[in-house]
C-alpha cells in the first residue's frame, strides 16, 4: 500500500459574501490521495470541486479542518502541488517557450534554459510552436503547453482543474488522450477536477463523488476498468456504462 | 480599403485649403485675421530657412522630453509601489488625488517663484502635466492584473521580484502605454502654454511674440507645427507600444 501525500482531514469551507453573509463551500471532506495515484474528483457546478482544488493548491486556506502534505499541514502554495487552470493557463505575454522558461527560472534551474524548455515542449509535440504567443496557438495547443509549463516544475502532485472543458468533443479526446498518455509514464500524483464523467473514469484509478450545497464527498469509487489507449474503446464497454450508472446517480 | 479612405481624408483637406485660399483671394474672408493657406506656406518655409522654427522645436521638445523622463522615471515606479501594497496606498492617496486635479497651466505661477523663468519651470510643468495620467493608467493596470495569473506565479515559486518583473508589469504595459500616450500629449500641450506666458523661446514664446506683431500667418505656422509635432510623438509612441505589446 502506497502512503498518502494529501490528506484531508474534516474539511470546511466558508465563503464570505459580497453582503457580508457567509456561504458554506465545502462540508467536512475527509479523504486520503496517495503517491502516484490518479484521483478524478467528479460533481455538478457549484459543488465545490474547484475550492478543494484551491485548498490542495495551498491557494486557499480550509475554515476548519486540516489539509496535510507528507504529513505537514499546507500553509502557502509550492511548486511540489501544481494546478492547472481551466483557463489563465498561460501567460498571454510571453511565448511557449519563454512560459515554461518562467518555470524553470522560479524553481532555480542553473542549466540551459532554452534547451531544458524544449525538452518539456517536446513532450507534448509542439517544440515547432516554441515561439508563438498563447494566442497564436489554437486551445488545444495552448492546454498542451501548459500541461508542459506545469510538468516543467517537476511537481508531485499535479492538480487539474477542468483542463479540457473548453475544448469541443473531437479535439477534447484527442487532447486528453495524448496528454494523459505522457503524464501517466510520470508516474506522478495526480487530481482531476471534471464534471465530465466519461472524462473522470478514462483518467482516473479512484473517483470521489461530490454532490450538494455545500459540496461533499458522497461516494468513493475504485476504478477497475483496463485503461484503453482512446477514449471511444470505453466508452462502449459494459464495466464503464455500469459505472456511468453508478456515478451518475451520485451525481445528481 | 484604409488606403481609399486616406485619400479621401486627403481630399476633403485640399478641398477645405483651397476654398480658403479662393474665399481670401476674392476678400470674402479678412486675410490679416485669417492668412490664405499659401501665406502660411511662405512664411513656413521663410520661418524654416532661417532656422528659427527648428530652433524653437528643438527647445520645446527638450522640454518636454526632460520633464516627461522624469515623470516616467517616478510615476511608474510609484504606481507600481501603491498598485501592490494597499497600507502604503492607503496613506499616500488622498494626497494624490488631491493634487491631481490642479491643472498643470495653475502651477505656473508658484513655478516661477520656486525656479525662476527658464527651463527648470519648464521641465517642472511638463511633469506634474504628464506624472498623472502616467502614473493613474499604470496603477489601473496593476489593478487589472489578472488575480489568476498571480496565483499561477505564486503556485510556481515565483518570488516577489519574479512576480513583479513577469507578470504585473508585462500585464500592465497595455496601461502604461495609455499612460504614457495621455501623458506626453498633455506635456505637449501644457509646454506650449507654459512658453506662452514665461518663456523667452520654443513654440510658444513663437506664437506670443509673432502675435504682438499681428504675423498670424506665422502663429499660424507655429500652431501647425504644435500639432504636427504632437501627432508625430504620438505615431511613435503608437508604433513603440505595437512592438513592446506584441501580444495583443
Amino acid at each position: 500500500m502506497k502512503k498518502p501525500i494529501l490528506e484531508l482531514q474534516n474539511v470546511s469551507l466558508q465563503y464570505q459574501n459580497a453582503d457580508a453573509s457567509v456561504s458554506l463551500a465545502l462540508h467536512e471532506i475527509h479523504t486520503s490521495i496517495h503517491e502516484g495515484e490518479i484521483v478524478s474528483v467528479v460533481g455538478r457546478s457549484g459543488c465545490g470541486k474547484t475550492s478543494l482544488l484551491m485548498l490542495l493548491s495551498g491557494l486557499m486556506k480550509p475554515t476548519s479542518g486540516e489539509i496535510l502534505y507528507e504529513h505537514k499541514g499546507i500553509t502557502t502554495p509550492s511548486r511540489e502541488r501544481v494546478i492547472i487552470f481551466q483557463n489563465h493557463l498561460l501567460f498571454p505575454w510571453k511565448t511557449a517557450l519563454q512560459n515554461i522558461e518562467f518555470v524553470l527560472r522560479a524553481r532555480n534551474f542553473t542549466g540551459n534554459l532554452e534547451k531544458e524548455a524544449e525538452k518539456y515542449l517536446r513532450l507534448v509535440h509542439l517544440e515547432k510552436y516554441k515561439n508563438r504567443y498563447p494566442q497564436e496557438l489554437s486551445i488545444g495547443m495552448q492546454q498542451r503547453v501548459g500541461i508542459a509549463r506545469a510538468l516543467s516544475s517537476d511537481p508531485k502532485v499535479l492538480l487539474f482543474d477542468e483542463p479540457f472543458a473548453s475544448l469541443d468533443g473531437e479535439t477534447r479526446n484527442e487532447v486528453l488522450e495524448e496528454v494523459f498518455s505522457v503524464v501517466r509514464g510520470l508516474k506522478k500524483t495526480m487530481v482531476l477536477v471534471t464534471h465530465n464523467i466519461e472524462e473522470a473514469v478514462y483518467i482516473g484509478e479512484r473517483i470521489l463523488v461530490m454532490s450538494g450545497t455545500p459540496g461533499e464527498i458522497v461516494k468513493e469509487i475504485q476504478v477497475n476498468i483496463p485503461k484503453t489507449k482512446n477514449i471511444i474503446d470505453m466508452r462502449y464497454r459494459p464495466q464503464y456504462i455500469r459505472l456511468e450508472k453508478q456515478i451518475r446517480k451520485y451525481v445528481v | 480599403m484604409k488606403k481609399q479612405s486616406h485619400i479621401f481624408r486627403f481630399e476633403v483637406i485640399l478641398f477645405f485649403l483651397l476654398l480658403w485660399e479662393v474665399l481670401s483671394f476674392h476678400g470674402l474672408v479678412n486675410s490679416l485675421l485669417f492668412p490664405p493657406p499659401s501665406r502660411i506656406l511662405l512664411s513656413f518655409k521663410d520661418l524654416l530657412i532661417s532656422g528659427e522654427l527648428i530652433h524653437d522645436v528643438a527647445i520645446s521638445f527638450e522640454r518636454v522630453i526632460v520633464g516627461f523622463s522624469i515623470s516616467l522615471c517616478t510615476a511608474i515606479p510609484l504606481a507600481l509601489l501603491l498598485g501592490t501594497n494597499k497600507k502604503l496606498h492607503a496613506v499616500v492617496s488622498p494626497f494624490i488625488d488631491f493634487i491631481k486635479p490642479i491643472p498643470p497651466i495653475a502651477w505656473i505661477p508658484i513655478a516661477i517663484i520656486w525656479f525662476g523663468i527658464g527651463n527648470n519651470l519648464a521641465y517642472f510643468v511638463t511633469m506634474i502635466a504628464s506624472f498623472f495620467p502616467i502614473f493613474t493608467n499604470t496603477f489601473v493596470g496593476v489593478e487589472n492584473v489578472p488575480k489568476e495569473d498571480l496565483e499561477v506565479a505564486k503556485c510556481f515559486g515565483a518570488n516577489t521580484r519574479m512576480q513583479l518583473l513577469d507578470i504585473i508589469i508585462p500585464s500592465s504595459l497595455p496601461y502604461i502605454f495609455s499612460g504614457i500616450r495621455v501623458g506626453l500629449g498633455i506635456a505637449w500641450m501644457s509646454i506650449v502654454a507654459a512658453e506662452m506666458v514665461t518663456s523667452i523661446s520654443g513654440l510658444g514664446y513663437l506664437i506670443t511674440a509673432n502675435q504682438q506683431m499681428l504675423r498670424l500667418d506665422r502663429v499660424f505656422v507655429s500652431m501647425m507645427t504644435i500639432g504636427l509635432v504632437g501627432m508625430v510623438m504620438d505615431s511613435l509612441v503608437v508604433r513603440l507600444r505595437k512592438k513592446v505589446v506584441r501580444w495583443k
